[in-house]
């Protein structure tokens, strides 16, 4: 019996909702990032230039008070408060410009474009009177944001590699381990079976001799006691009673005992391979009214039902889909044992019910036998067991032959009982007609 | 920021006062005072206050006022605005100037000298000396004090004068502008206030300015020659700063005027006694 | 027709017991005819082409061959193969007589051509019962006259 494991591919909802969140993730970081960071040295600069505008800004602000008419023209001055700009790190260029936009002094550098730039007025007593004009290249920011993007992008991927692939993967990794545990122990399965089928099987030629010659024995001896009484009457009293006792007793008894053990020995093999014959079937799914399955396997048990006085009721059944011959014999099973073990004095009742869930449909049927003591139950469904009073005819092997058979298609078989009340067996098969072999 | 040094005039009140009077005396109108503005490099300010007052001694309808250092390049854009009336550069015209409509024309060239402060011991300074300070190479005079350099705009032209001395001088000048914490003056008075106050100062300036401002500086004798206007005359003492004066387009006709008049014969003893040289020059 | 006596049967059985039980419940059935017993499918296919230990041999072939499935050597099917795929031998009725009733075994050795196929019943009286009833059919079967 083959089990097939939902594989962790690619289309699973989980792996789709995960993935969307690692993407999520990723262009999150990878934008969020370097946009911060350019916000953040951007701002920054942008402040720094401010000051320094400001810084200037007061100086000529001093010189247009102290000259308001002719402070344009202090060029010296003007160019050396802008000269003495820092030369180190970004290059800049400063630039006073008059009110009328013409430009007073400048300090520059060869600027590359974008440019950023800050001004802060020149104030004559609060009155503005011309502009300090700082101006960056934003190049430099530019260049490093963008190094900050390859490497918020480089990060982005280990996040995602982190939260989507790795874990998919070793999940993948480990299914895929388990399905080779899983064909392994099908394997170990089938080989073990092969095994117990083979010995069963070859545990019938023993036994036929075992029988066989008992028989003759048994047949040989039948057919020289004539002549052995003749020869018995010549013998002693005591020496006549004492091979009598062989002849008569012993042997016949001892022959007894052989064959019945031989009887048994063969019965225990029938079953077993009756159980394993059962993995060998190919499974014959269809769709099947499991109502009017139900009402011919009753049928089989009409005598009974008729001679016991048991009123039998049936809930709503449902098509499914199954296997015709697991159902008719497990189902057959349960019906055999609930009107089999009945209570006697009690007027038997016997109800069959389902239950449909979103994969499976439970078949319940119900007694009110004589029930299951709670020590027992878990004896139920083993091979070769019979719980309970002994007192009906029966091989034992059919639960576990029912259970070996629902198995098979997928489904599972329990029971609950109370003692003295009653007992109910729950089957359940699976919708789709479970996996397949 | 040190206010420049405000040379006293008092020779000025009386005709002022004499015009007024006496334009209050006649019935004619009284032409309103023809104001020239004059401004440029602080290097002239005391000879062309001088040679304004003789103007006006003159003309008394006009009054020549000087104003306090605004740099040469300043002065001539002031004066291609139109925003004074004549500049005073202390160098030649540069292109741009020229192609702005700038006309200049040099009347005196005055001894450049390097000054320290009169409580300073030594009496000269060499070449070679000059640039192992700028170049920061020697840090102290003699005596142990200090140099304490008073070094101006690299742009002005003083400095540039400096660097023009020599291939040694400009590397020497490069590496003091870019020394921090040097001392700094913008105007050629304010150079002149920090030479006369600070310990241990050395600076650079011009005759002209030290006679007609009366500077308390120690002028230093350059390569042994000492300055003066007939060092320059006779080639002896080499380093000078011009005095350029400066008309644009926009230059009123009275402002011409005094421009001739500072060309003139008339104006060559005020010049030459304030320690110019005047022309004709080579 | 041929003398019903003079032809033999072949047994082909590995198991010295059931060989016994067999040839007993024949006899007590009233076959008379002779038995040749081999215990291997090789030593089988050697008598009946007369190859191996067998060759020189002088014998007719048997009238019938009771074959069990679990040879050694040589397994029944691969014997009732050469038996069936032989022209010297194919008519010769082949009875399986074996312990294993699995279908597809049966439905196997039906393919290859074996005549009929009997389980041997482990209940003894049913064992037994099946042998006379097997030699009622043979009292009743014709002999091929046919020569090889």
């Amino acid at each position: 019996m083959q089990i097939a494991p939902q594989h962790l591919n690619n289309s699973t909802t989980a792996v789709q909702r995960i993935t969307v969140l690692a993407i999520f993730a990723t262009l999150l970081i990878a934008t969020v990032l370097p946009l911060g960071y350019f916000l953040a040295v951007y701002y920054r600069e942008l402040g720094a230039m401010e000051a320094e505008a400001k810084g200037d800004s007061f100086y000529v602000s001093a010189l247009a008070s102290e000259n308001p008419r002719l402070w344009q023209y202090q060029q010296v001055r003007l160019q050396d408060v802008l000269d003495r700009r820092p030369h180190k790190g970004a290059m800049e260029s400063r630039t006073v410009y008059a009110f009328d936009g013409k430009m007073v002094a400048e300090s520059r550098d060869n600027l590359g474009p974008p440019l950023m730039r800050q001004t802060y007025p020149v104030l004559d007593a609060g009155r503005p009177v011309g502009t300090v004009e700082i101006t960056r290249s934003l190049r430099p920011i530019l260049l490093r944001t963008s190094f900050a993007a390859l490497l918020s992008l480089t990060l982005g991927w280990v996040i995602f590699y982190l939260i989507r692939i790795m874990p998919i993967r070793s999940v993948q990794k480990a299914e895929a381990q388990s399905q080779r545990y899983a064909r392994e122990l099908e394997e170990t399965n089938a080989d073990l079976r092969a095994f117990i089928f083979g010995i069963a099987h070859d545990l019938r030629a023993p036994l036929v001799n075992l029988k066989g010659f008992s028989g003759e024995l048994r047949s040989d001896l039948a057919g020289v006691m004539p002549e052995l009484r003749l020869g018995l009457s010549a013998l002693s009293e005591a020496e006549r009673q004492r091979v009598a006792a062989v002849l008569e007793q012993a042997v016949p008894e001892a022959l007894g005992y052989i064959d019945a053990s031989a009887s048994k020995l063969d019965s225990l093999v029938n079953a077993i391979l009756q159980l394993s014959r059962i993995d060998f079937r190919e499974l014959n799914l269809e769709e099947i009214d499991s109502e009017a399955l139900v009402r011919v396997a009753l049928q089989n048990f009409a005598g009974t039902i008729k001679e016991k006085n048991i009123r039998v009721t049936l809930g709503v059944l449902p098509y499914l889909i199954a296997d015709r011959l697991v159902m008719e014999q497990s189902l057959t099973n349960l019906l055999d044992n609930a009107c089999k073990y009945l209570e006697p004095g009690r007027a038997g009742l016997v109800s069959i019910t389902a239950e449909q869930s979103k994969d499976a449909v439970i078949f319940s049927v119900k007694d009110n036998g004589r029930g299951i003591a709670a020590d027992d139950i878990h004896k139920v469904f083993e091979i070769f067991r019979r719980v309970g009073q002994q007192d009906t005819p029966g091989e034992g092997m059919g639960l576990a032959f029912v259970k070996a058979l629902v198995r098979r298609q997928g489904g599972n078989i329990w029971c609950e009982s109370v003692l003295g009340e009653g007992t109910t067996f729950c089957l359940s098969l699976p919708v789709e007609g479970g996996r397949r072999s | 920021m040190s206010k420049p040094l405000q040379s006293r005039r008092p020779g000025l009140y009386f005709p002022v006062l004499a015009v007024i009077f006496l334009s209050l005396l006649s019935a004619t109108p009284v032409l309103a005072n023809e104001i020239i503005q004059i401004g440029g490099t602080g290097t002239a300010i005391g000879v062309m206050k001088l040679l304004g007052a003789a103007y006006e001694k003159k003309y008394p309808a006009v009054h020549i006022e000087v104003l306090p250092s605004m740099g040469t390049p300043g002065g001539i854009k002031a004066a291609l605005d139109g925003a004074i009336a004549i500049a005073v550069a202390g160098r030649a015209l540069n292109d741009e100037e020229i192609k702005g409509g700038a006309v200049g024309v040099e009347i005196a060239r005055t001894p450049f000298v390097f000054v320290t402060n009169e409580k300073n011991p030594p009496t000269g300074i060499t070449s070679a000396e000059l640039v192992n300070i700028y170049s920061q190479k020697t840090l102290a005079w003699p005596g142990g004090e200090p140099i304490r350099l008073v070094l101006r705009p690299a742009r002005e032209t003083s400095s540039m004068i400096l660097k023009a001395i020599s291939p040694e001088m400009e590397n020497a000048m490069a590496i003091a502008q870019a020394k921090e914490g040097m001392i700094l003056a913008a105007t050629d008075q304010e150079s002149a206030e920090a030479v006369a106050k600070i310990p241990g100062a050395l600076g650079a300036s011009t005759l002209t300015q030290i006679i007609t401002e009366k500077q308390p500086l120690k002028v230093l004798a350059l390569n042994g020659s000492r300055p003066s206007v007939r060092g320059l005359a006779d080639g002896s003492y080499k380093l000078y700063k011009p005095i350029i004066l400066v008309t644009t387009p926009k230059t009123p006709e009275a402002a011409r005027r005094f421009a001739a008049f500072v060309l003139s014969a008339e104006a060559h003893p005020i010049l030459e006694n304030s320690g110019n040289l005047t022309g004709p020059f080579k | 027709m041929a003398n019903l006596e003079d032809v033999t049967i072949l047994l082909v059985e590995d198991d010295p017991g059931h060989a016994q039980l067999i040839e007993k419940n024949l006899r007590r059935a009233g076959i008379t005819n002779t038995i040749v017993k081999l215990d291997d499918g090789q030593k089988c296919v050697d008598f009946l082409f007369k190859k191996g230990e067998y060759s020189g041999d002088d014998h007719r072939p048997p009238f019938l061959i009771l074959l069990d499935l679990n040879l050694p050597v040589l397994l029944g099917y691969q014997v009732l193969e050469a038996i069936k795929g032989d022209a010297r031998t194919k008519a010769i009725p082949v009875v399986i007589l074996t312990t294993t009733d699995n279908p597809q075994e049966i439905s196997r050795c039906y393919e290859l051509g074996c005549n009929a196929y009997m389980t041997k019943p482990v209940d003894y009286e049913q064992f037994s019962e099946a042998i006379r009833k097997l030699a009622l059919f043979l009292a009743i079967a014709k002999v091929s006259e046919k020569k090889p």
